[in-house]
């Protein structure tokens, strides 16, 4: 405990304004992928509330197995004040968000209790293991063959969406990340936060942007390629997922070749798999090639470098 | 930079009155080596005696009284001398007029290199930083409104001496007095006037202050402190046997600047400003980074700015979550999760840390 001044802001007060913008996400998930199916009687009453149950049992999950690991394994003292202040939900929910509403109850939540209680153990993990749950939930759709983000109303039924559906949310995607508009509010609202690193999701976005305008001299196809960048899910990454503080630089420059890489990544990983697992593909190799490759490695070789230079001086002395 | 107004954040309030102690029972000087010690148990004591003397430093009786023998506070030890309240004094030096002495002979009165290099530089404006480096602080300020005539006639004297056309004393926001008051003195010599910057930390920190005023390399900046040193070593040409310091926290609504005789003990001030604390932690120097010390070990000496007295043990540490504020709001634009030469230990990262570490302790283990 220290009795040095301090300013007001603190973790909390972080914690709760992510979660006002995921619930402006998570209602109109729940608007999206429940009551209009609910209306439209192709859904039951507690579907309805299916996404808000998903975030629900990951808090559940996440405070409870979190408070077992810091009252009886590492023995914390002060333990609520270190479970109120930990960002292991707010992530999470963020997960929940860009899953497919098909997603299946008993399949998430097994997969969830092992991500917690590794993550628990290995708290210093470098690279962004978020991302890496993500993928490894999709996998396991992919393993079960129930792979789908479409709704049940949008797998019976076809449409043809305009740019401002897909900008409204209208379109195919993960439960909450289907509104860039939305997305927008919710940026605008994280923007307020202290140690939010707001110019990440605009650098990123931007080199994303400038790849797309390249790839139009080689495309005809510009409709495809403009709807392309209006992916709510690349947006959803950046705004979100990419700035997710501990696996993101803090000194400026850092920072703007870590969204360079992510924009350039995400583009590459949109085209070659999907636009709904490209960024976080892109995010996750972003993370291993700067932090534990890029900055490990040049330590290496700037320390080598010194040695060596210590070593011939020594020699040309003697 | 990200500019922080820590003064209004945390409602810190300006003190506007000033206390004084320069009458205490005993005065205690700091003694490292006891072979190093000048003077004999009971022997008369004169202001201006030198007390201890070794390779680094000079100490010398702020009073006249009796050497008392030596005694232990805390971890050191220290030289006792009773005051005999008459204020004799030993040095005879007779002050000087800077008016009649030349530039060159000046400066080889100086003892501090680089404030040499910069009288010597200046051809410009002089500015002269009365900012604090610590919020909690209004010593300077004190310092300015107890002494302005003195300082007013030491400007007047570099005005002609190193012949400039300004001086200009640069003040904080908050020191109403001289903003509504003060206004520039015109001079023979030249002009000096006073300079209103915000009140954002550490923006009283020498090197800041100078990338934020001076854009030409004629104009220089020096610190009140240097001012002062000018004052009594040269032109006085005695020793200034008294200093101000704030005792301020925010267990307190209202601070006290004291002027107090130098090596007077902690305790004995707390007494005469009838302050009695309960349950607190009193930091050093910096409410931000400072060390927690334990008063009954503290004795006044140059090196203690002012005491900050703080609720106890607020905050527990949580772990790094890699935000970056630290990054945002250091002055010099370091990482402060790396070790560095050019930190300037203001405790801005541990201020605005939103998981209540202590960056600066963290990165020097």
């Amino acid at each position: 405990m220290n009795s040095l001044v301090k300013a007001k802001n603190n973790n909390l007060k972080i914690i709760l304004l992510y979660y006002c913008s995921i619930f402006i996400l998570l209602a109109y998930g729940i608007y999206k992928n429940g009551w209009l199916l609910y209306r439209k009687v192709l859904v039951s009453f507690i579907y309805l509330f299916k996404p808000l149950i998903l975030i629900l049992g990951s808090l559940l999950l996440s405070y409870g197995i979190s408070f077992l690991f810091l009252k009886y394994i590492k023995k914390e003292p002060n333990y609520l004040y270190k479970l109120l202040n930990n960002y292991q939900g707010v992530y999470l929910s963020l997960i929940v968000l860009s899953l497919p509403i098909n997603i299946d109850f008993i399949n998430y939540f097994l997969i969830i209790i092992i991500f917690i209680i590794i993550d628990n153990i290995f708290s210093n993990i470098k690279f962004n293991s978020y991302c890496l749950l993500k993928l490894i939930i999709i996998l396991s759709m992919i393993l079960l063959k129930y792979y789908n983000y479409q709704s049940i109303y949008e797998t019976n039924v076809e449409t043809a969406l305009t740019t401002l559906d897909l900008f409204m949310g209208r379109s195919i995607g993960g439960i909450g990340t289907t509104s860039v508009f939305w997305m927008i509010i919710s940026y605008f609202i994280l923007s307020t936060l202290p140690g939010y690193k707001k110019d990440i999701p605009i650098t990123a976005l931007t080199s994303y942007l400038i790849l797309m305008v390249i790839t139009l001299f080689f495309n005809q196809n510009i409709i495809e390629n403009f709807k392309l960048l209006i992916n709510s899910e690349t947006i959803f990454g950046f705004i979100f997922i990419a700035t997710i503080p501990n696996y993101s630089p803090i000194v400026t420059s850092e920072k703007r070749l870590y969204a360079i890489l992510c924009g350039i990544l995400t583009f590459i990983f949109n085209k070659l798999i999907n636009p709904f697992e490209g960024v976080f593909i892109a995010i996750l190799v972003n993370n291993i090639i700067f932090d534990v490759i890029f900055k490990f490695k040049i330590d290496i070789y700037v320390k080598k470098i010194y040695n060596y230079v210590a070593k011939r001086d020594a020699k040309n002395e003697y | 930079m990200k500019t922080i107004d820590i003064a209004n954040e945390q409602n810190i309030k300006p003190i506007n009155n000033l206390n004084k102690y320069l009458n205490p029972e005993f005065v205690y000087i700091p003694i490292k080596n006891n072979l190093c010690l000048q003077v004999l148990l009971n022997e008369k004591i004169y202001k201006g005696t030198i007390i201890y003397k070794d390779e680094l430093q000079c100490l010398y009786s702020p009073i006249s009284g009796k050497f008392k023998g030596l005694v232990k506070i805390g971890q050191s030890d220290y030289a006792v001398i009773a005051n005999d309240f008459e204020e004799l004094s030993i040095l005879n030096g007779k002050a000087r007029n800077l008016l009649k002495i030349k530039k060159d002979d000046f400066l080889k009165l100086i003892q501090d290199k680089n404030l040499v290099e910069k009288l010597n530089s200046v051809t410009g404006t002089l500015y002269i930083n009365c900012l604090e480096n610590e919020p909690y602080f209004f010593n300077s300020y004190m310092l300015i409104k107890d002494e302005s005539k003195v300082i007013i006639e030491a400007c007047k004297d570099l005005l002609k001496l190193l012949n400039l056309k300004k001086i200009v004393l640069v003040i904080k926001n908050n020191y109403i007095d001289f903003l509504n008051n003060e206004c520039d003195i015109i001079s023979e010599f030249g002009t000096i006037s006073y300079l209103n910057v915000p009140n954002i930390y550490p923006l009283g920190y020498d090197q800041l202050l100078q990338n934020y005023l001076i854009h030409n390399n004629c104009d220089k900046l020096i610190n009140i402190s240097d001012l002062m040193q000018l004052i009594y070593q040269i032109k006085k040409n005695t020793i200034r046997d008294f200093q101000y310091i704030t005792i301020y926290g925010n267990t307190m609504n209202i601070g006290y600047v004291v002027k107090v005789k130098k090596y007077t003990y902690l305790i004995d001030v707390f007494k005469k400003l009838d302050l009695n604390f309960g349950n607190v932690d009193f930091i050093l120097n910096n409410s931000l980074m400072g060390e927690c010390i334990n008063p009954n070990e503290i004795v006044i000496s140059d090196q203690i700015k002012g005491i900050i007295v703080n609720k106890k043990g607020q905050y527990d540490e949580l772990p790094c979550n890699n935000c970056g504020l630290c990054f945002e709001v250091c002055p010099v634009k370091i990482n402060p999760l790396i070790k560095s030469d050019k930190c300037l230990k203001c405790g801005l990262c541990n201020y605005i840390c939103p998981a209540k570490i202590n960056v600066v302790e963290r990165i020097q283990k």
